[in-house]
């Protein structure tokens, strides 16, 4: 941070904006930097951003984070920045304390959800750019913001965001063995081998209103008879947290489970979470080779009833709605899987919402929008729920414990009559087990 | 790599500057001065006479413009070059795919096809600023370099002048067209997905100066012309030229200071690419390339 100067001019007393400190750039790519001057200002994206959508607020807009990110590159780096023979000679301004501060608020007033990359027209890979920012950012010491850091440290200290003990990771698995909602725990695969790992998440392990989604996963695995296993107190966070927030702490969780996966020898990771799902399959594959398959839990069950392991006998007369996690749609594309899956279980009539797909709306609780920002996830996720409430629909599915959370918010500010249910919920009932839900 | 690059674009930058008179050599000589005496009046250029001015004066100011801008154009680009490589991280997620990659340079680059689902006026502007420019800068550019470099004029047999004429006329027609809908969003229907920045009026407004002062040009050198088939073919200046004639003005002489601003804007329009928004014509196809060799990459790990 540079130094502040004061001088008394007269009566007035001026306080030029302190310079800030150098950004630096190395862990982007040349053609993300590239991409910064492909930006048109068309304001594509400005129609789409579900976080603008709330306050209108240009600083927010990928157009805006892309002009003045690149301004403050050339005004610190290259020919013409500031401090530089040429940029003296053209008065380039130097970039001001107050203008990171704000640029680093409004680059973390995200979900990357990725929409602007799918309707820009230059097709700029915004969602690699904001983080490959966000890290530059973290390293000069510019964020994440304070709440955000709670989840880090988190992450860091316990091998979770939720601030809770490793030791109750799998505290779920016993309460639901109790309750008589599974057969029996899930083995242990660091004792024992298995073919398939489950990979349950934090949110489904720690948080009681989302824990169902891991409870029905394992009912329906052990339902199909699959040898599979659970990393139980050994599971740690696969990291997207830190990732999505530039910490580069990142690597080195990555590096560790990658190495304790290989090790373990299954065949087929399988994960609820669409946060998790995308930075096993897309992510850590940057880090190190991976010697497994990656499926999300709905991939992996529709493989399971194409098998014939599953039957979905059960007619399951409801009117739902699909809404698609940013993270399995937009950032890996599983668009069709949920649809077909849902299709197959009797008696579901599926509704789209005027947005799905490619063009979903986000439910605003990813990319440490939802920690940093939680009044703007309230409203993109009331917008969402408004949608799905306009098809008819009785019930809101999804297949993303993050989505799940960050949705129920919604449902409870507009008090809603929509029931929020994951996917799994529904093939429970398809194969006539009672799911465990979060609406009791 | 980058010493490369510099050595690249120095070479291009001294080719260009190494070579005024190359078509300077308009051949005047072979013409009677009475020939010129009859449009042009020689106290009105400089030196006092046509052929000085047409033969020195005109193209020593624009080969100097032209060094300038290429000056200009080149820095600007080592600069926006060498903050690209500030970047040490990989690039793509895997190898390039050069199936996907010229699909999409068809697909995306050329035809536009997201800015075509979402807005036809869009895609206009778009279109015909973009198509314009390309296929107006490719028969011109490939003219003057064979020109220039190996005395080849490939315009000889008449038949091509004309048909370049004709489309030199067409697409700037094109451009035209894209940039008064670009400015009438911008400025009159105020559309609000647009924020106006100076670089973005800079953009457009370099590019409709251009076009105009170009079909003034054009319309200044018919005014004086009989206006013949030949002449016609070149629909928009023959317009503007039929129009002109009925005032008594020395066009001629408009002709020769106006092919100046002409030459000026332009080469200042080269010379502000890095510099602004219009960067985006480099970095736009190569953005497209990049997304699409990754997608492809990502479908095969699916």
């Amino acid at each position: 941070m540079g130094e502040q100067e004061k001088r008394n001019d007269g009566e007035k007393q001026i306080t030029p904006p302190a310079d800030a400190k150098k950004i630096l750039v190395d862990n982007l790519s040349p053609r993300q930097i590239m991409e910064l001057d492909a930006c048109t200002r068309c304001g594509e994206c400005v129609q789409w951003c579900p976080v603008y959508n709330q306050d209108e607020r240009e600083g927010v807009t990928p157009r805006s984070k892309a002009t003045r990110f690149k301004k403050m590159l050339s005004s610190q780096h290259g020919l013409f920045r500031a401090d530089g023979f040429l940029g003296r000679l053209f008065r380039k301004k130097k970039v001001s304390q107050e203008d990171i501060n704000q640029f680093a608020a409004d680059l973390y007033e995200c979900s990357t959800c990725r929409q602007c990359h799918f309707v820009c027209p230059s097709q700029i890979d915004t969602v690699e750019l904001w983080e490959g920012i966000r890290r530059s950012f973290v390293d000069a010491g510019y964020g994440p913001l304070d709440p955000q850091k709670n989840l880090i440290q988190s992450v860091k200290s316990y091998d979770n965001p939720w601030g809770q003990p490793r030791s109750s990771r799998s505290r779920w698995a016993k309460g639901a063995k109790r309750k008589k909602k599974i057969a029996e725990e899930p083995k242990d695969i660091t004792r024992e081998k298995a073919e398939v790992l489950y990979f349950v998440g934090c949110t489904g392990s720690y948080d009681v209103n989302v824990e169902p989604v891991a409870i029905n996963t394992v009912a329906i695995l052990q339902a199909a008879g699959v040898d599979f296993g659970i990393l139980g107190v050994k599971e740690k966070c696969c990291g997207s947290v830190l990732l999505r927030m530039g910490d580069k702490e990142y690597e080195r969780i990555a590096q560790e489970n990658i190495e304790q996966f290989n090790e373990l020898g299954f065949k087929t990771m399988v994960t609820s979470c669409a946060g998790c799902y995308k930075t096993f399959k897309h992510d850590y594959p940057k880090i190190g080779k991976i010697n497994f398959d990656v499926q999300h839990t709905l991939e992996y069950i529709i493989s399971l009833i194409e098998w014939g392991r599953l039957k979905l006998k059960n007619e399951v007369r409801m009117k739902v709605t699909y809404h698609d996690p940013c993270h399995l749609g937009r950032h890996s594309g599983v668009y069709d899987a949920p649809r077909k899956l849902l299709k197959m279980i009797p008696g579901i009539e599926l509704v789209e919402m005027e947005r799905s797909g490619e063009h979903a709306r986000c439910c605003g609780a990813g990319g440490g929008l939802k920690s940093g920002y939680p009044d703007v996830q309230n409203k993109i996720s009331q917008t969402r729920i408004k949608e799905a409430e306009a098809t008819g629909a009785t019930e809101l599915v999804s297949a993303c414990p993050f989505c799940y959370q960050g949705l129920q918010v919604g449902i409870q500010a507009l008090d809603s009559k929509l029931t929020m249910r994951d996917i799994t919920e529904l093939v429970c009932m398809a194969i006539d087990r009672t799911p465990e839900t979060a609406n009791g | 790599m980058k010493r490369l690059v510099c050595l690249l674009f120095l070479a291009l930058a001294m080719i260009i500057i190494c070579t005024p008179g190359a078509s300077a050599r308009e051949d005047y000589g072979a013409l009677l001065e009475q020939d010129c005496e009859v449009c042009h009046l020689d106290r009105y250029y400089p030196g006092g006479s046509f052929i000085d001015a047409e033969d020195t004066w005109k193209w020593n100011i624009f080969w100097g413009m032209t060094a300038v801008a290429a000056l200009v154009f080149l820095v600007g680009m080592i600069n926006t070059v060498s903050l690209w490589r500030l970047g040490k991280k990989k690039s793509l997620r895997g190898k390039l795919r050069w199936g996907p990659v010229l699909k999409a340079m068809v697909t995306e680059v050329i035809l536009q096809r997201r800015i075509l689902k979402t807005s036809l006026i869009r895609w206009t502007v778009f279109f015909g600023i973009s198509m314009g420019f390309i296929f107006l800068l490719l028969p011109y550019s490939a003219y003057w370099v064979l020109r220039l470099t190996a005395g080849i004029d490939f315009l000889e047999p008449s038949s091509l002048q004309l048909t370049l004429d004709f489309l030199l006329d067409l697409f700037s027609t094109f451009i035209l067209i894209g940039v008064i809908l670009a400015l009438a969003r911008r400025y009159l229907v105020k559309s609000p997905q647009l924020e106006n920045l100076t670089q973005d009026t800079i953009a457009v407004i370099f590019i409709f100066l251009i076009i105009v002062t170009g079909f003034l040009l054009e319309g200044f050198r018919c005014a004086t012309l009989p206006l013949t088939p030949e002449i016609r073919i070149s629909f928009m200046g023959s317009s503007i030229g039929a129009l002109l004639k009925h005032f008594d003005l020395p066009w001629t002489v408009y002709h020769f200071y106006l092919w100046l601003l002409h030459a000026f804007i332009s080469l200042a329009f080269i010379a502000y690419i890095p510099f602004g928004k219009i960067r985006h014509l480099i970095a736009c196809p190569l953005s497209i390339a990049a997304t699409a060799s990754d997608e492809a990459d990502l479908k095969s790990t699916r």
